[in-house]
């Protein structure tokens, strides 16, 4: 199956990206193709086959809830775009 | 000739003998880069070198060591794919978005490297994101191939293959996602490893699709990569998908012999597709192989026609995911002045992301999407435990697997651009062994007519590196 322009704007909006009518219209060919090309996997009979978490089989992996180093605020501040008074500066949310 | 010409083993027994000193070596760099920046058609291999930092990190390491002659790399320089964070240098992934980011940290993999004796020595120029077979999606550029500099160099670590292959570095630390430390290594004759999954720590380095991702070397030699593979391994407890398990002295198996171990040769990497020169001389490098005293055995991986879908379904799905974080807000750049949140992320991620990128998170975010889920990623992730049952099942009946990395050689640059497609399919070979977690490694194995290197894939199961390296390490005895 291949993908309409409705959906890309859908998926586009929902991935916080804009797209130009021409992003649009090469998004819907490139990605149509993509997809219909993916469809090979129909071709296997997977109803019983568990599907992969991790290579090697680990889980639950934790760590002791131990206090570490963090970095200092100036050193955040200063990979801040805009910073003010200790904190972020960003457009209203609320 | 330069120090830059010469490998690591090298090097460290002239560090060693105090005949040269650390910043001899990065002035020689230095200059190569400086002589290559001349070129008509300049590598552009590099993203960033900054000699002072360089020198910096130098004197940091000898003052603190004391005995850097007693460290594993006794202060060889070695240079960095951009997306793994080195203290106190840009980290921009090659892409718009953090063209302006300077890390505050060390990864795991660069604290390691020091610990061991490496100076960290210039970040390196890839796809963004690491997303890409050809190098071509940098924002800084795309990269060109040594061998012929009309080609591409391979990705997405193309700027670690290039600058190995070019002597703008003595030996670089790549990564491989999908085949982004062979395919390149392929493609400019030199060597690199992708390990077993969980042997070097992701911690610190910017997440593409984090269930294959890995940091492997890119030398100019075998020992060099077991040197190199040896310095950045080990458990960390920061990365919960790190392996707790002993790491060998890879370097011991360098020239060891091979007569206990039986190669296998899957009949799916030799099908249609493969370019007849390079299928020659893989061919030969299985010859080889055989002349050194292995068995070799036909086997099978049935579901190799799958992994492309498989993969490309997984990585975008986990994409759309690791890269939901650059946004403006807390780091990177901020494009735009608005007093609307969505439209700030809406406009900084659209000019700060590349097409292809862009194309990927949207794969990925379609993929994962409500309705669409069961259909390709849950399927894809059930045919990645067949792919991988594949890979279990040969294992029991040989030790090595040894395929071609690429099906074809390194291609024009601007050639297939144009068509993902075509693009994503080129990455057969190496896919496979990413969605089943294992190690692999371009050996180079010869070149083409035309003067292009061609790398031989070996494959070995679960945190059995040592003997990708003794294997490797006859082809490179024949090759030279």
């Amino acid at each position: 199956m291949g993908i309409d322009k409705k959906t890309i704007k859908g998926i586009a909006n929902l991935a916080s990206l804009k797209l130009t009518p021409d992003e649009e219209k090469l998004m819907e060919d490139q990605l149509g193709r993509i997809l219909d090309y993916m469809d090979i996997l129909g071709e296997l009979n997977l109803t019983d086959v568990p599907p992969t978490s991790h290579t090697l089989g680990f889980t639950n992996v934790t760590r002791k809830d131990k206090e570490g180093k963090c970095f200092d605020v100036s050193v955040v501040a200063e990979l801040a775009p805009e910073w003010q008074d200790d904190h972020v500066v960003v457009p209203r949310v609320v | 000739m330069g120090l830059n010409d010469l490998s690591i083993e090298k090097l460290r027994d002239l560090l060693k003998k105090k005949e040269i000193s650390v910043m001899d070596i990065v002035r020689d760099i230095e200059a190569g880069i400086a002589q290559d920046d001349k070129h008509e058609l300049p590598l552009n291999a590099y993203i960033n070198f900054d000699i002072n930092r360089i020198k910096k990190e130098a004197g940091d390491l000898i003052g603190n060591s004391g005995k850097i002659e007693n460290t594993l790399l006794k202060g060889v320089p070695i240079a960095i794919k951009d997306l793994i964070n080195v203290i106190h240098t840009p980290t921009t992934c090659g892409s718009n978005i953090l063209k302006n980011y300077v890390s505050p940290y060390d990864a795991t993999a660069i604290t390691l490297l020091k610990k061991n004796g490496g100076v960290p020595s210039g970040k390196l120029n890839m796809d963004e994101f690491a997303m890409g077979s050809s190098n071509e999606n940098s924002y800084f550029g795309a990269v060109r191939n040594p061998h012929d500099r009309s080609k591409i160099p391979g990705g997405s670590s193309g700027g670690p293959a290039s600058a190995v292959a070019g002597n703008l570095a003595v030996a670089a630390l790549g990564t491989d996602t999908g085949g982004s430390i062979r395919q390149p290594a392929s493609m400019c004759g030199v060597f690199g490893i992708k390990p077993t999954y969980g042997r070097v720590s992701r911690y610190g380095l910017v997440a593409y699709a984090s269930s294959f991702d890995q940091i492997g070397p890119i030398t100019k030699t075998v020992m060099d990569g077991a040197l190199l593979l040896e310095a950045v391994s080990g458990y960390d407890p920061k990365d919960s998908t790190s392996a707790n398990v002993e790491t060998p002295v890879f370097s011991d198996y360098v020239g060891k012999s091979i007569g206990d171990l039986t190669i296998g040769i899957p009949d799916e990497y030799f099908g249609e597709g493969l370019d007849d020169e390079v299928r020659t001389i893989v061919e030969q490098g299985i010859s080889t192989l055989k002349e050194a005293g292995t068995g070799v055995k036909r086997i099978k991986l049935s579901y190799t026609k799958y992994a492309i879908a498989t993969y490309y379904i997984i990585a975008t799905a986990e994409a759309s995911s690791n890269l939901a974080r650059f946004d403006g807000i807390r780091y990177g750049t901020r494009y735009v002045k608005t007093e609307d949140l969505e439209t700030l992320y809406k406009e900084n991620r659209s000019i700060g992301f590349g097409d292809e990128v862009k194309r990927r998170i949207l794969l990925g975010t379609f993929t994962l999407s409500s309705g669409y889920y069961d259909a390709y990623y849950l399927k894809a992730q059930k045919a990645r435990t067949l792919i991988r049952e594949d890979f279990t099942q040969a294992f029991d009946e040989v030790d090595i697997i040894v395929t071609p990395v690429s099906p074809i050689p390194a291609w024009d640059l601007g050639q297939m651009v144009d068509d993902p497609l075509q693009m994503y399919l080129s990455d057969i070979y190496t896919v496979p062994v990413n969605l089943a977690g294992l190690p692999a490694a371009s050996v180079n194995c010869g070149k083409t007519s035309g003067g292009l290197p061609v790398g031989l894939q070996l494959i070995a199961n679960h945190f059995n590196e040592s003997d990708i390296f003794r294997t490797a390490s006859v082809v490179e005895g024949k090759v030279g």
